[in-house]
């Protein structure tokens, strides 16, 4: 018992528990933009003509808008031959809306409930916690049990993380429509500002921005989006500071963010990237930076994406924030790329653990959709080390006095009985360890329960073999026939405990699960010694040696 | 079975006073169920409730509840706050009030939001207000700040304000001013969502034991039997159920466990006199039936005394020296094991031989007719 350990619950060994749900509905319509993406490039394809597609924000149709009468039958077959999964739901004049259909958009779900799980599984080892739990619970909750970790609320700020990386190309050019837009019209706060660098072909560019502060986000982003083409979006990222020592002194951010319009395709994602670790700045000590290294198919779409785009900005999105945007100088080759940390506050160390942090989550890859926390339990060690030492007095106490107690009424009926009974708890253990049950607080509660109820069984049939005796039966016959009357009331009484166990199973969470699953294997364990194993040893008493009376 | 009428009036009076606690009192939700803060820490040293009330009270959490655990040698204590963000609704009002006063009019604060958890705050001003004044007034509201981010433009101040989550503040200041360390604290948090899912999967999973339940008894003996043990085990699960609204125990996720092992336990009990029952009837042919179930009932007496005591040993154990995760469970199951007992001999049994009667009056009046 001792050489291999028992895995023991959260309670009894500190640690985390959480249950996160994830937010499905967001992978729906990440999944919708994709189709609007597909649809709006076979549309062009086929020649029919749209004046628009849109995905609103807040639900997942994609609502599209044609510009002649006589292409909707054209536009019909489109969608029944090669869009499958998505359906017509309404239909006025020259818009139509479409949805994804029921059936697909529950396997989206499902699969984003798995990805979420398998990234987080990933993370949680990069974290370097021992044997995590990671499962799904009902349709959307995903339950994580991290067992002995010191910190939590790093821990889940790290396996929270949404991480979406993404490089995705500045258009500078087309930035040119927002000339039209005049100061009177700005959301209050929003300065709009210009700069002219040398651009893509050597050409002098310039780009327009807007400077806002964080509350003016989104109007400001309506007002903009409504200017650009329909491939094109507006990202906000904090505003450069570099090279401002006064300000880069400055301990706290302001809150003030700038405008890059960018396409909405990203040029490649993090998904093809293999490792990502944290270095120092050379130039800036105390500065850190994420290096991040893309496999030979990413480093491949890295090279010909920063070719194509020489003296570009390529705008490094991560969760849907401009992280930075650097001009491409020249052809990036050997599959390398780095994200700057926005560092101008915190202490050294915060920073070094938020870089750490980062490469940790690109390093698993990102989460399909965002995740929240709906449960969180916490144990300390010392804490689970206390519970852990309770549940043994309990355990033990209940246990003695029932051993005690049987001894007294029974006598040596009582020890035989005690036997078994220690019997059972043994082969319980032993069950517990060889499948690697994980032992709870409440599991200690079952194991103690069982034998309580075990002693049942030898209580049915003692009382039983006292019957016969009373009848004038031999030992020996009343041993037989106490067994065997005795049974059919052991074996219904077990079934029906075992029918509300297997269902606290079905329905209990970590802990109730643990107490669930202890309580069925003691009673089948006590099934066994009682009715086989005490038997047994009656049979060889009796049989060893001419009892005239039985002590019972 | 001559006493039925007297125990059948006793059950009917307890499970009617049950239904009006539960209907007039309702149940003590505890955190697995309302949701909230639930924090059990365990102290270097011995205090008592007051001094740990005196050590949160300046934390300004309206609703925190503190219980000793454990064998009262004030050690160990269990803080409950229901409030499931950091500032309640008045809290908010009151705060938006405080920085229009600061701002110099209901009209002169330019921006103003808030997270639903109370969480992150955005204020911003038409005036410059330096960040000592923000800084002051949380401090007047006992708010712990985490971190304030100030706006770019000095003539128009604006700042975003993150605060610590009660959690977070209660942990830190006990470890202030009560010495207590990281590893000694439990904190669990329950959001409301999680809540209401487990409550309705809590009903679910004890309808369907009763059904599996009932689907075995009907096969193994016959359907006569059945309606009785489901009586049975009803009248034990509302009967414990309105011990829990009477007293006001918390009613947790252990409870619902404590529930269906009470039911698995009850059902036990009544299966051992049932197959007592099924022998004599196969064994005395011919006798009364009130008479084989009474005498069913005395012959299995002892055993069924003697399992309820040798559990009662277990569970008694488990309620005091078990701790604050098994007191729940152990409670129900202390209040179960006793109606369990009693139902499986004073309920059970009873029902089977009136619904028995009664069927055997209607064959015999259908062949006299």
């Amino acid at each position: 018992m001792h050489c291999k350990k028992f895995n023991l619950g959260l309670d009894l060994y500190g640690g985390v528990h959480l249950v996160m749900g994830v937010e499905v509905e967001k992978a729906v319509q990440q999944r919708a933009d994709r189709l609007a993406d597909a649809l709006r490039q076979e549309l062009k394809e086929q020649k029919i003509n749209f004046s628009n597609i849109i995905r609103p924000r807040d639900n997942s149709d994609i609502i599209v808008t044609l510009t002649a009468n006589d292409s909707d039958e054209s536009f019909k077959k489109i969608i029944r031959k090669e869009f499958k999964v998505l359906h017509i739901v309404q239909h006025e004049d020259r818009t139509y809306t479409l949805a994804v259909t029921g059936e697909y958009a529950e396997h989206i779900r499902e699969s984003a409930v798995e990805q979420a799980i398998k990234t987080i599984r990933n993370r949680a080892d990069k974290l370097g916690v021992t044997e995590p739990t990671i499962a799904k619970r009902g349709t959307d909750n995903i339950l994580i049990q991290l067992p002995g970790v010191r910190d939590p609320d790093r821990a889940i700020a790290v396996i929270g993380r949404t991480a979406q990386l993404e490089f995705k190309i500045v258009d500078a050019e087309a930035t040119a429509v927002f000339d039209e837009i005049t100061n009177e019209q700005l959301p209050q706060g929003v300065t709009k500002e210009e700069h002219t660098f040398t651009g893509h072909g050597g050409k002098s560019t310039r780009e327009v921005y807007f400077e806002t502060p964080y509350e003016q986000k989104e109007a400001l982003e309506k007002l903009l989006t409504a200017k650009i083409p329909s491939d094109r979006e507006i990202l906000f990222g904090d505003i450069d500071r570099k090279g401002s020592a006064a300000q880069a002194t400055q301990v706290k951010t302001p809150q003030r963010l700038r405008t890059y319009l960018v396409t909405t395709r990203p040029g490649i994602t993090g998904d093809y990237l293999t490792d990502a670790n944290v270095e120092q700045d050379p130039k800036m000590p105390g500065d850190y930076y994420v290096s991040m290294t893309f496999d030979q198919k990413g480093a491949q779409i890295f090279a010909k994406l920063t070719e194509e785009n020489e003296q570009r900005m390529m705008a490094i999105v991560l969760d849907e924030k401009v992280n930075s945007a650097p001009v491409i100088q020249e052809k990036i080759g050997g599959g390398s790329a780095r994200i700057t940390l926005g560092g101008n506050y915190g202490s050294t160390n915060s920073r070094f653990e938020e870089a750490k942090d980062l490469a940790t989550v690109l390093k698993a890859g990102a989460l399909p959709a965002p995740v929240d926390v709906r449960e969180k339990r916490q144990v300390g060690k010392t804490m689970g080390e206390d519970t852990a030492r309770k549940g043994q007095i309990a355990l033990v106490v209940g246990v003695f006095a029932v051993l005690i107690f049987m001894v007294f009424y029974y006598r040596v009926s009582g020890l035989i009985a005690n036997f078994g009974l220690i019997l059972n708890f043994v082969l319980l253990l032993a069950i517990m360890v060889v499948f690697e049950a994980t032992l709870t607080l409440p599991g200690m509660a079952g194991i103690a329960l069982t034998l309580g109820m075990a002693v049942d069984a030898n209580v049915l049939i003692c009382e039983r073999i006292r019957e016969e005796l009373r009848l004038g039966k031999t030992p020996r016959a009343a041993i037989d026939t106490g067994y065997s009357k005795a049974f059919s009331a052991i074996f219904d009484s077990n079934v029906t405990t075992l029918i509300a166990a297997v269902v606290l199973m079905q329905y209990g969470t970590g802990p109730v699960r643990g107490f669930a699953v202890t309580l069925i294997i003691g009673l089948l364990c006590s099934l066994y010694t009682s009715v086989i194993v005490s038997r047994l040893i009656y049979d060889f008493i009796t049989s060893s040696w001419r009892i005239q009376r039985l002590s019972i | 079975m001559g006493k039925f009428r007297v125990f059948g009036t006793f059950s009917a009076l307890l499970i009617i006073g049950s239904i009006v606690s539960i209907a007039v009192r309702g149940f003590n939700f505890g955190l697995d169920f309302a949701g909230g803060y639930e924090i059990q820490v365990k102290l270097p040293k011995a205090v008592n409730e007051d001094e740990i009330n005196s050590v949160i009270s300046p934390l300004g959490i309206t609703d925190a509840r503190v219980q000793q655990l454990g064998n009262q040698d004030g050690l160990e204590y269990l803080i409950l706050v229901r409030q499931q963000g950091t500032l309640g609704e008045k809290e908010k009002d009151a705060l938006k009030n405080e920085f229009e006063t600061l701002a110099g009019g209901i009209n002169k604060i330019a921006n103003w939001t808030i997270a639903e958890s109370g969480e992150v705050i955005s204020v911003g001003f038409d005036q410059p207000i330096i960040e000592d004044q923000v800084q002051a007034l949380l401090s007047k509201h006992n708010l712990k700040v985490l971190k304030i981010t100030a706006g770019e433009r000095a003539d128009k101040s604006e700042y975003t304000i993150e605060l610590a989550s009660i959690g977070q503040q209660i942990t830190e200041v006990l470890n202030k001013k009560m010495n207590v360390d990281a590893g000694n604290v439990s904190i669990e948090f329950v959001g409301p969502q999680v809540g209401e899912q487990l409550r309705n999967q809590g009903i679910m999973a004890v309808a369907i034991s009763l059904l599996f339940l009932m689907l075995y008894i009907a096969i193994r003996f016959d359907f006569y039997f059945s309606p009785g043990a489901i009586i049975a085990i009803l009248h034990d699960v509302t009967i414990v159920l309105g011990v829990f609204s009477f007293f006001q125990i918390d009613f947790t996720l252990s409870t619902v466990a404590g529930i269906l092992t009470l039911i698995g336990y009850s059902l036990n009990d009544t299966v051992v006199v049932y197959d007592r029952i099924r022998e004599n009837i196969a064994r005395l042919r011919g006798r009364e039936l009130r008479f084989l179930v009474s005498s069913s009932i005395s012959e299995t007496l002892s055993r069924t005394m003697l399992t309820g005591l040798t559990t009662m040993f277990v569970v008694i154990s488990l309620f005091i020296w078990g701790g604050r995760a098994l007191m729940d469970f152990s409670a129900c199951l202390l209040v179960g094991i006793i109606i369990g007992t009693y139902s499986s001999i004073a309920i059970a049994a009873p029902s089977y031989v009136l619904l028995r009667e009664q069927y055997d009056r209607r064959v015999k009046t259908k062949a006299s007719a």
